[in-house]
């Protein structure tokens, strides 16, 4: 505590610091119908409608809001550039508890549409699996949808080519406007043979990223692709995502048919800010490399998040929930979130625990570039106060929090398979199964409840079914409940 | 500590959904809205999931309220177009006048215009003319 309590009342208002008075009015009119008293007669306090109102004639004043801005920025509060973070709560007050009690928080990081910030240009890493079961269609696919890249590339974007079986080669190192006939014939060369050793792969390609020299000058990406597990190196691949990472390198691991480990592509993705994908078919390549490298056109910087937690609070689970839902694993506090475009939204578990009621600081959040040119930074207040209830839970933290409900039943199915725990893995399938059908995703509802019968007997999953849970119960496009 | 409905595990307070099954553990309980037309002796059931508004349809406009009385004798009674709206806030029910022309009467007490009331199963809500007797059903 200590510091007197103000509350950021942008964040109260549920705008960011560039909204217009239309939209502060507006806000302020949708809320006032929540919080009045006459509304939420269980509030004993008026506390929330008082803030309210409070918040909302500093706001609409502008020489009042000036100076509040101006207060802001003497804190290092006010967003010199032009994104933000929305912050919304589950709850805007909690009641004390003799007990902990859950709490969440979903932050949407966006650009502010009115305030564009130029694109940068690509610095650009295929690493390509070569190894013995690559030959024939795959291979072909994966040079397809590389020469593809090349051709689509702007003038002042880079690209190189690494592939990799028990050692990595070098295609076509990192190079602006590559000659494409010169670039085909040398792709046309390219034989598959030999076992997968991807930490060489990875290796190579960064060294290639790092050529470009000044890192902070474009968006550094690297399209992983494999179709098998790598041997023994596992480790060593997720260590150099994460020095990746922290140079502002995102990986994309790409893994194609149903050999290949999926929590490793994942782990490699998550220490980076990249993504893991799961293809099925070779044919798909082209189509995938495309997508991955057109998300990246519009990106502004490669972004790391930070988070500090309030005396006594907890972060239970940090998930960001696009473009798939992820855990975000933090170090030190902060992590990875990778090139940064359109929004991208968080949401924080936290536990509270037991207070008497007050105004509490539970989380300080920053989101940013790595060079800390582009900050928003933001504290989250928590307020514990007597008789309040009947609070509507947002929707878009429902929707946010359903799709994380999901993904931690697949999460906790996977730990149990692996911990040989064969009925409880089957149970939490049959969960899983239920939520998904509830959410109407029927044939993923399907196949888990298949995967569920197997599982006593097997101790494992099917290859495909393995893939198609991983990777579908991630991309739910979960409806938020109906509006009230 | 609270228990999941669906699998008995517990769950911090607060926990918007089980740990153990995912089954979500704040959610608002199905409710059905009957009203009973005192002056007209007409009867009918609506789910109330966000707001049910009372009113007369307005074909200038499209305006289609969810309960019209247009047939229902509206006019001759006096309702507006957009006379009252029934909503739920979490598991509480509230009728709020919506600054109808003729005014509107929770148990022959005025509703100020947009000013909520909660709503208690049983209630008398009068329209203008038009008395209803409004029953909430979990």
């Amino acid at each position: 505590m200590g510091e007197e309590f103000r509350p950021d009342y942008y964040q109260f208002l549920e705008v960011s610091p560039f909204a217009s008075q239309e939209e502060i009015e507006s806000a302020y009119r949708r809320l006032v119908k929540e919080y009045h008293p006459d509304v939420l007669r269980a509030f004993k306090t008026a506390f929330l409608f008082r803030q309210l109102q409070e918040a909302y004639e500093v706001l609409r004043d502008p020489e009042r809001r000036r100076r509040y801005d101006e207060w802001l920025r003497a804190k290092g509060l006010y967003p010199e550039k032009a994104f933000w973070a929305n912050v919304l709560l589950s709850q805007r007050a909690l009641r004390p508890l003799p007990e902990p009690q859950a709490w969440y928080v979903l932050f949407t990081i966006h650009a502010e549409k009115d305030h564009a910030i130029p694109p940068k240009p690509l610095n650009l890493c295929l690493v390509i699996d070569t190894s013995t079961s690559m030959k024939g269609p795959k291979l072909e696919s994966a040079l397809k949808a590389s020469e593809l890249v090349l051709r689509n590339l702007k003038e002042e974007d880079a690209l190189a080519l690494v592939t990799f079986n028990d050692r990595a080669t070098v295609i076509l190192p990192l190079a602006r406007r590559h000659d494409p006939r010169k670039a085909s014939s040398l792709l046309r060369k390219v034989k598959a043979e030999g076992g997968t050793e991807m930490s060489y792969g990875i290796s190579s390609g960064l060294a290639e990223l790092l050529k470009a020299g000044n890192l902070w000058e474009s968006i550094n990406y690297m399209l992983l692709l494999t179709d098998g597990e790598t041997y023994g190196d596992e480790e060593e691949c997720v260590r150099l995502a994460r020095e990746a990472g922290a140079k502002g390198i995102s990986i994309a691991a790409v893994g194609l048919g149903t050999d290949w480990n999926e929590e490793l592509l994942e782990a490699i993705a998550q220490a980076s800010g990249g993504v893991s994908l799961y293809i099925p078919h070779h044919k798909e390549l082209p189509k995938t490399f495309q997508e991955r490298v057109g998300a990246l056109m519009g990106a502004v910087a490669a972004f790391k998040g930070k988070l500090e937690l309030g005396e006594g609070i907890n972060l239970k689970g940090l998930f960001r929930l696009d473009p798939q839902v992820s855990r975000v694993t933090m170090e030190g506090g902060t992590f990875f979130l990778g090139p940064f475009s359109g929004s991208i939204r968080l949401l924080a578990e936290l536990v509270i625990p037991p207070l008497p009621a007050g105004h509490y600081p539970a989380l300080r959040w920053e989101f940013g570039d790595l060079k800390g040119e582009l900050a928003a930074r933001g504290e989250v207040y928590l307020t514990i106060a007597e008789g309040v209830e009947g609070e509507r839970i947002p929707k878009e933290i429902l929707a946010a929090a359903g799709q994380v409900a999901i993904f931690k039943l697949r999460e906790k199915a996977w730990k149990e398979i692996r911990g040989g725990e064969r009925g409880k893995a089957s149970q939490r399938l049959l969960f899983l199964a239920k939520q998904l059908e509830k959410a109407g995703e029927k044939d993923l509802a399907l196949l888990a409840k298949e995967e569920a019968k197997f599982l006593p007997a097997t101790g494992d999953l099917s290859a495909e079914g393995r893939k198609r849970l991983y990777y579908g119960t991630r991309l739910l496009a979960l409806k938020p409940p109906e509006e009230g | 500590m609270i228990r999941c409905p669906a699998c008995g595990a517990e769950n911090l307070p607060n926990s918007l959904f089980c740990e153990e099954c995912g089954e979500p553990l704040i959610h608002e309980e199905k409710l059905t809205v009957k009203l009973v037309s005192l002056t007209e002796g007409w009867k009918i059931e609506m789910p109330l999931e966000g707001e049910v508004i009372i009113g007369r349809a307005d074909p200038a406009t499209g305006f289609k309220p969810h309960l019209d009385l247009s047939d229902k004798g509206g006019i001759e009674k006096g309702v507006s177009r957009r006379h009252l709206r029934l909503f739920r806030q979490g598991n509480k029910v509230y009728v709020e006048d919506l600054g109808s022309s003729n005014g509107s009467f929770i148990n022959n007490r005025r509703l100020l215009p947009f000013s909520p009331e909660p709503l208690a199963s049983g209630d008398e809500v009068r329209l203008g003319g038009e008395v209803l007797k409004i029953y909430l059903e979990g």
